[in-house]
């Protein structure tokens, strides 16, 4: 659930001046007798034909506009399901993070991403052993920074690449598909240093990372073929599985992969 | 209708919403005494967010509520937050008129009666703006965070935030002792039904003290909800 104290704080207006005047000021004004928005939107969707509706759009330039603007968005609107996305329980993850950015509460936000750390880091050829020095610098450089907007982690990682080990760029530089046995790994990996699993769970996961394995159902068949022989039962293992997919998507939601 | 009555006709209104049925609430909505036109709205102005909600969501009032809880309360609102995540206005005012769109024709379908209304509003909003503007562009959203404002240092630069964050204190101690401690206990992350059942509270009365307090700091703190007119 989103902090109710972050809701009142940035539905505080912001206090930018003339940028903010002006953004305000784009919101056409409502007039006491104008229509119900609901009656707008029927309309847009021909849903509702009223002749009293017609006439005052005949008069007022605002409503007509606001008219087309749902009809054109009526149109887009089946491609997405706001609301579906609204209920997803790891949607949690992504609010908070882009949240915590945004507000300044850099910790916050760099804590969600340390566990990540040592995968980003031999996703971009470094060593994930330079986790702890990767982390202590982006909390410096983003205290020192204040700015949300330098949380960008392909520039973090050149940043860190030049000033704190000296080289030239990354050495390497994945594409957005590469990122995807980088989510399966983190998602294993959070599983795995969770304190409630067991070390036959532990031991199961730690095949699956070494294995390469992107596919959490793949446990079942490590399971079965014996890697860490009968440690694991099977119901046991298909709430692994289900943890890991949840794990995943958040980690996917959290880098944008999904 | 008298102003003196609002609070009455409110509650009685919220009482209906939550507890009667649905014959109930169509033999209001034909009955004589049912407000319509401005006076449902004034009504409609007392109630709090969740419950205008759950009107929603039963096909009661559904215009008008739909009219109060989206245009007048929450577009001031959503205009603010899509500006602190760095949309322009165009896209802001795109962004809130698919919302408006999609909540309208799903009747908020997906809404848990007895969440926080105004975080699940937050949640679908953001992750429509991650849908359409922020993730539309760019493969790797870490690198997405949009470029603050000339001018501002971003979205809620710290020292604001840590002066807004003590205005915020400030006004919470102002409150009435019952709205104090609901709104602290959302604050602290806990649902209106676990408030309720440590209060000895029906839930309703927990969302009643929790919009009243809202009310009240968003006073305080210089919050219009009616700043931005049009949804």
């Amino acid at each position: 659930m989103t902090n109710e104290r972050d809701l009142l704080l940035y539905s505080i207006p912001p206090e930018g001046g003339a940028v903010w005047a002006e953004f305000e000021a784009a919101f056409p004004g409502k007039k006491p007798d104008c229509p119900l928005t609901a009656d707008l939107i029927e309309l847009a969707l021909g849903q509702a034909d009223d002749a009293r509706l017609r006439e005052h759009l005949a008069g007022c330039a605002d409503c007509r506009a606001l008219v087309e603007a749902y009809r054109r968005a009526g149109t887009g609107a089946a491609e997405a399901d706001t609301e579906s996305v609204a209920e997803e329980p790891n949607s949690v993850v992504l609010t908070g993070i882009f949240t915590m950015l945004l507000a300044g509460r850099t910790e916050e936000a760099l804590r969600l991403l340390q566990p990540y750390l040592p995968e980003v880091l031999a996703a971009v050829g470094l060593d994930p052993g330079l986790a702890g020095r990767l982390w202590e610098f982006l909390r410096q450089k983003l205290r020192s920074e204040r700015r949300a907007s330098q949380a960008s982690c392909p520039e973090w990682l050149r940043d860190f690449a030049r000033e704190m080990l000296h080289r030239d760029d990354l050495p390497r530089q994945p594409q957005p598909e590469d990122w995807k046995p980088v989510v399966a790994r983190c998602a294993f990996r959070k599983v795995q240093a969770s304190p409630e699993e067991t070390d036959g769970v532990r031991r199961l996961l730690q095949t699956a990372i070494d294995r390469g394995v992107t596919n959490p159902s793949y446990l079942d068949f490590l399971r079965l073929s014996g890697d860490p022989a009968g440690a694991v039962s099977g119901e046991e293992c298909r709430r692994v599985i289900r943890k890991v997919s949840r794990e995943e998507k958040r980690v996917a939601r959290l880098f944008g992969l999904n | 209708m008298i102003r003196s009555d609002l609070p009455h006709r409110a509650e009685l209104l919220d009482a209906l919403i939550w507890e009667g049925s649905d014959d109930d609430r169509k033999r209001w909505e034909a009955g004589p005494s049912a407000p319509a036109g401005a006076s449902l709205m004034l009504v409609l102005r007392e109630l709090p967010d969740e419950s205008l909600a759950a009107a929603i969501r039963q096909g009661f009032l559904v215009k008008p509520a739909f009219e109060e809880l989206f245009v007048h309360r929450y577009t001031a609102h959503l205009a603010r937050w899509f500006y602190r995540w760095g949309s322009d206005s165009h896209a802001a005012r795109d962004l809130m008129q698919q919302l408006f769109l999609r909540f309208y024709q799903r009747r908020l379908a997906s809404y848990q009666a007895g969440d926080s209304f105004r975080a699940y509003l937050y949640k679908a909003a953001y992750h429509l703006w991650v849908e359409k503007v922020h993730r539309a562009h760019r493969p790797f959203p870490l690198d997405n965070i949009p470029e603050p404002r000339a001018g501002i240092a971003g979205p809620v630069p710290q020292a604001e935030a840590h002066e807004l964050e003590e205005r915020i204190d400030t006004a919470l101690r102002r409150l009435p002792p019952d709205q104090q401690q609901v709104l602290r206990e959302t604050m602290a992350g806990r649902k209106a039904n676990e408030i309720a059942a440590d209060l000895g509270l029906s839930k309703r009365a927990v969302f009643m003290h929790l919009f009243r307090a809202r009310r009240r700091m968003e006073q305080a703190l210089g919050v219009t909800a009616r700043a931005v007119p049009k949804g």
